[in-house]
């Protein structure tokens, strides 16, 4: 029977290894929360993230054990689950140690970029290059060794001393110089949470500080140490939280660089090295041998990114992964036979909502749940991946053993006249002819240069083929099979073959693929039916020593042949996702799709912020102009973002990237007659050059009434700015509007001072472009906005006020401070708490007028537990969070106390 | 089955004279003598008549045993040259000539490779021990083995490249083994059938 390994293994281990982490579940470690919006979640996806899950799949472990039990002649189900378990428990503790050698500076970092010039490892520069990257490549696993064997010693000054002699590493590769102070928690989750809370929301509100609260209280319910053993958390499926404290400055430097090493030591040290037995006493052995790779994979917890970001097919196919993230059974690009590709996904696609849950993790009882659901699906499209792939590869080797293309092209002719001329005969020409045209044609080039191209890749060239398969050959016997049956179509065609009177073409034998590319054409009584041929004179190929049939005919066979053309076109897009290679782990940013919509320039996260800057100038021209005088005129301007119209495609290094063709933002200018002043109503006339032009002259709320002309539609009364967008197109819209609220009221009423001057037509304009605005900067969505919860801070301001979190407190606790009277307290108690170590039991504010009789100047006085007398510091706050300032040297503290305190490190 | 009863009563009469300088290969899972973990052994067996086989595997006249290598994503889908070994066998490869028992040696001690049959616990494709997996391992040996297992050579990177031997077991348990020719097994309709050509 197995034996259990024990979580005081796990925790002896830890210590033995030096390795200074949190395991356990202390809401004093949960880490900030940093909940971002749309624009600022496309933003962060350039930089590397800090908090990352590992989600593994035991489901291989769990098998290899199963035979195992069998081979020993024993029941092999406690050899599953146990398996399973110290699986997790293997990739979670070595992923753990690879994490803590590289923030203590044990392990040196292995640059991304081997060009650039902060990559000085000049050893690891050139054996990289010479293996792509691969660190079980046979040049690179020696070098790997020498480097992890080094990193033995738990001083890193000794590991750096003997690193120093594997290559010429400076103080750039290692974290922990000049005093770095990095640290690491772990913890593995029962159930996705507030914890996750970055996940779930996209602004800090009440409702979602309170759950956080109340989740701080029972931790338990919702993560574990990440060694937990827990009979809770499933055997198979889990998922690992790991997160790293740093400086922010040093990790925006190095960050990709460390996620790239976490990916190479682990995948070498899986296979060899000598920290296996310790994560996995029992298994190691047997678990060097497993495909690691397939069944692990790094996802960034929210919206950064563990590789930079870029615009090429390996990386949104990877990306793709997240739509078998998503709940439901909803057909993917990875149930297309012929996939549209990544790209046109992309942008068909477009902008969508962001950390909203989208794929659904608090909609499963447990994380566990999550994770098997994914990796069901993940499995499911791999294997149907894989049986394409091995079934054509097989099929191919049988033909292609008998059959030379121009042996097999002259079948297909000479079974013409070997055969019947019927109706299904004729049928059967049409499909074969179809399916050419559609996959080979190079005229229409339907697929035919996609299908050229796949040799150049490197994606399909890692394909692993059964022996004497590669792409390569398979495409090319395509390709002249192609090139023979093509003068025999075109001589069917010109010959009227399929224009014989009473002859309809029944398509409903036509193979899937091809109903796919022209479902629009076939009458949908023909789109339902499996493919179709001829059971005539056959069989014409036969595989194996049990004379498997695989082709009736020559058609079926040329028939297939196309197919396994399309076929591998169709893996091609996405084999990267759902085949990794060994060696390197997959890590698609699951939870946020505005990584390649950014680096694809799909969407632009600055475009609203630019924008209503240059309306605010464009108001103030506007108000300079025509604000003061009668002219009853006003030009209206707005700016559509940039549109991704489609992307040029180049092969560069073995891998597809796609530029972007970009029709440039433009202005949309729209001339505006305001009749307020003239006719005393508040009513106005717009005249675009061009539909897309919204209305939104008045651009406040209140009733209003429009017409469009261009979009033929009469608006009813609405409450909200803005609601009339005429159809985006090349005509002129003209729309008309009156609305009852302050400003055209205002303007209205401007009539009455009808003369050279008009000052009040000049506030209404100067409102209107201060209030659009400030409107305009606080777009929720579109302009940068983060907050960061503190979890301490949030449960100390629900134990404060009663288990409740006040609506005064959101600001302060979506700024990461503790919630006291104003913003001044909150500031001032986090600067006092970054300083020391002691709890503040009061804080009283009083304000101090200066010199100028200013009175934004306060002084803050803490209590703090075990100190009769008050400490302080003088603080000038306006109210808001962003703009305050701590005098530093103002800082009171007691004389008495002085020698009790606690310094924060 | 009259038949059948002959050969047995042969094998069991006759055996002993027939079984002089066998070796015997086998592999199977145990925990190992310095940790609890658990480990595929590759054993190697042989007799008085064999016994400077052993002595020039691992200087123990009757037994060698050592641990299997490490076989790079062998657990787990991704192999297509095992997938087309534990379900296509038949279709791509020929027996060739007998090895030599000292030749089989050599290549035990000397290459790097992967022991699979049907309880291999790589075989990730059919269940544990299928019938049709032994039928088509079986149907690589000559008439007369109760098993067949194949050795398939690692490349530098530890993945199965090459294969390059069958190990036939044969009634008394003695193996024997043959090389092995890739060859696509596939016929056509034109004259002469069955082509045998290498791809």
């Amino acid at each position: 029977m197995p034996k259990s390994v024990s979580l005081f293994r796990y925790g002896l281990l830890i210590l033995a290894l030096g390795l200074v982490c949190e395991v356990n579940a202390d809401i004093s470690r949960i880490h900030p929360i940093r909940i971002t919006n749309r624009a600022q979640c496309a933003l962060d996806s350039d930089k590397a993230a800090k908090s990352v899950f590992a989600i593994i799949d035991g489901f291989n472990a769990g098998r290899l054990s199963h035979v195992l039990g069998r081979n020993l002649g024993v029941d092999p189900v406690p050899y599953t689950q146990e398996a399973m378990v110290e699986f997790r428990l293997a990739v979670t503790g070595l992923t753990l140690e690879i994490i803590q050698k590289l923030l203590s500076g044990r392990l040196p970092l292995l640059p991304t970029e081997l060009e650039s010039p902060e990559a000085k490892a000049l050893t690891y520069s050139a054996l990289a290059k010479q293996c792509h990257h691969d660190p079980l490549c046979p040049a690179l696993r020696p070098y790997l060794s020498d480097i992890w064997g080094a990193s033995a010693p738990p001083d890193p000054s000794l590991a750096q001393k003997h690193l120093g002699v594997v290559d010429t590493f400076t103080k750039d590769h290692f974290i922990s110089q000049n005093g770095v102070e990095a640290g690491l928690n772990c913890s593995v989750l029962k159930k996705f949470s507030p914890f996750q809370a970055n996940l779930h929301g996209t602004a800090a509100d009440v409702g979602q500080l309170e759950n956080l609260a109340r989740a701080l209280k029972q931790p338990e319910k919702y993560i574990a140490p990440c060694f937990s053993q827990d009979k809770s958390i499933d055997s198979r499926s889990a998922a690992v939280q790991y997160d790293i404290r740093i400086d922010q400055a040093l990790w925006d430097k190095v960050g990709f660089d460390f996620w790239n090493s976490v990916k190479i030591y682990f995948s070498w040290a899986w296979r060899y090295s000598q920290a296996m037995p310790r994560w996995s006493p029992r298994y190691y052995q047997l678990f060097r041998s497993l495909d690691v790779e397939e069944s692990t994979l790094f996802v960034a917890n929210g919206c950064e990114s563990l590789m930079p970001p870029s615009c090429d097919q390996d990386r949104l196919a990877m990306n793709a992964l997240r739509e078998l993230a998503k709940p439901g059974d909803n057909l993917t690009e990875f149930d297309e036979l012929v996939p549209k590709g990544a790209d046109r996904n992309l942008v068909e696609r477009g902008a969508r909502s962001v950390n909203n849950d989208f794929l659904s993790t608090l909609g499963q009882e447990s994380a566990s749940d999550w994770v098997k659901q994914f990796g069901a699906r993940v499995t499911e499209q791999r294997w149907a991946m894989r049986n394409k792939l091995f079934n054509n590869a097989h099929f191919y080797s049988a033909l292609s053993n008998v059959y030379s293309p121009r042996q097999l092209a002259d079948h297909v002719e000479s079974f013409i006249y070997r055969s019947k001329i019927d109706t299904q005969f004729r049928d059967e020409m049409a499909y074969l002819c179809l399916e050419w045209r559609l996959s080979s044609d190079e005229r229409i080039d339907f697929l035919r240069s996609d299908i050229d191209q796949l040799v150049t890749l490197s994606s399909v060239m890692e394909i692993p083929f059964p022996p004497g398969v590669s792409a390569r050959n398979q495409v090319a016997y395509f390709g002249e099979v192609a090139q023979y049956i093509k003068p025999f179509c075109e001589r069917l065609e010109s010959q009227k073959f399929f224009n014989v009177d009473g002859y309809e073409t029944n398509w409903s034998g036509l193979e899937r693929w091809a109903k796919e590319l022209s479902v629009s054409a076939l009458p949908k009584s023909e789109l339902k039916a499996g493919p179709m041929t001829l059971d005539a004179l056959g069989p014409f190929l036969k595989s194996g020593i049990q004379k498997t049939e695989l082709c009736v005919n020559p058609i079926d066979c040329a028939r297939k042949v196309f197919k396994m053309a399309v076929d591998l076109y169709g893996v091609s897009q996405y084999s990267k996702a759902l085949m990794p290679t060994p060696g390197k782990v997959n890590t698609p940013d699951l939870f946020n799709p505005y990584s390649e919509l950014k680096s694809c320039q799909v969407y632009d996260p600055w475009h609203v912020t630019k924008k209503t800057r240059k309306s605010f100038i464009a108001d103030m021209l506007n108000t300079l102009l025509f604000g003061w005088n009668p002219l009853p005129i006003y030009v209206d301007t707005d700016w559509a973002a940039p549109k991704v119209s489609s992307f040029n495609k180049l092969v560069e290094d073995g891998v597809l990237k796609f530029d972007p063709n970009i029709q440039q933002s433009k202005a949309q200018v729209a001339l505006l007659a305001d009749l307020g002043p003239w006719l005393g109503a508040p009513c106005a006339i717009h005249i675009a050059p061009t539909g897309g032009k919204s209305f939104d002259f008045y651009a406040f709320n209140g009733i209003s009434i429009n017409y469009c002309d261009s979009r033929a539609t009469f608006d009813s009364v609405s409450s909200r700015p803005g609601e009339v967008v005429a159809e985006p197109g090349k005509e002129a819209s003209y729309c008309g509007g009156c609305a009852l609220n302050f400003v055209t009221v205002g303007s209205a009423a401007s009539s009455a001072t009808m003369g050279t001057f008009n000052p009040l037509k000049f506030g209404v304009y100067l409102f209107r472009a201060v209030y659009r605005f400030f409107t305009g900067m606080s777009d929720p969505v579109n302009i940068p906005k983060t907050f960061t919860l503190d979890p301490v801070a949030v449960t100390r301001t629900f134990d404060r006020y009663g288990q409740s979190i006040p609506q005064s407190c959101v600001e302060a606790l979506g700024a990461g401070m503790d919630c006291y009277q104003n913003t001044c307290g909150s500031v001032a108690a986090k600067f006092f708490r970054d300083k020391f170590d002691h709890e503040i039991t009061d804080l009283r504010i009083e304000a101090r007028v200066d010199a100028y009789g200013q009175s934004d100047e306060k002084t803050v006085l803490f209590k703090v537990p075990g100190c009769e007398q008050d400490f302080g510091i003088d603080i000038r706050c306006s109210g808001k969070i962003e703009d305050y300032y701590v005098h530093p040297r103002s800082l009171f503290t007691p004389k008495v106390c002085r020698k009790n305190l606690r310094l924060k490190s | 089955m009259k038949g059948f009863v002959w050969v047995l009563i042969f094998t069991v009469l006759f055996l002993p004279l027939f079984s002089f300088g066998a070796i015997q290969f086998s592999q199977a899972p145990r925990t190992s003598d310095y940790s609890d973990a658990y480990i595929y052994e590759n054993i190697l067996r042989c007799d008085e008549e064999s016994s400077e086989i052993c002595v020039s595997v691992c200087v123990h006249p009757s037994e060698c045993r050592w641990t299997a290598e490490m076989c790079l994503s062998c657990a787990g889908g991704q192999s297509a040259l095992l997938r087309t070994l534990f379900t296509k066998l038949d279709s791509y490869f020929q027996r060739t000539e007998s090895i030599g028992e000292m030749d089989l040696a050599r290549y035990l001690e000397r290459e790097r490779y992967v022991y699979l049959d049907a309880k291999s616990a790589f075989n990730f494709f059919r269940p544990w021990e299928a019938e049709d997996v032994r039928a088509n391992f079986l149907r690589l040996c000559p008439s007369g083995s109760v098993r067949g297992g194949l050795l398939v050579r690692l490349d530098g990177r530890d993945e199965p490249a090459e294969v390059d031997l069958i190990l036939c077991e044969q009634f008394d348990g003695a193996t024997q083994a043959y090389g092995l020719r890739q060859q696509v097994v596939s016929e056509g309709m034109i004259e002469n059938q069955v082509n045998l050509n290498n791809p």
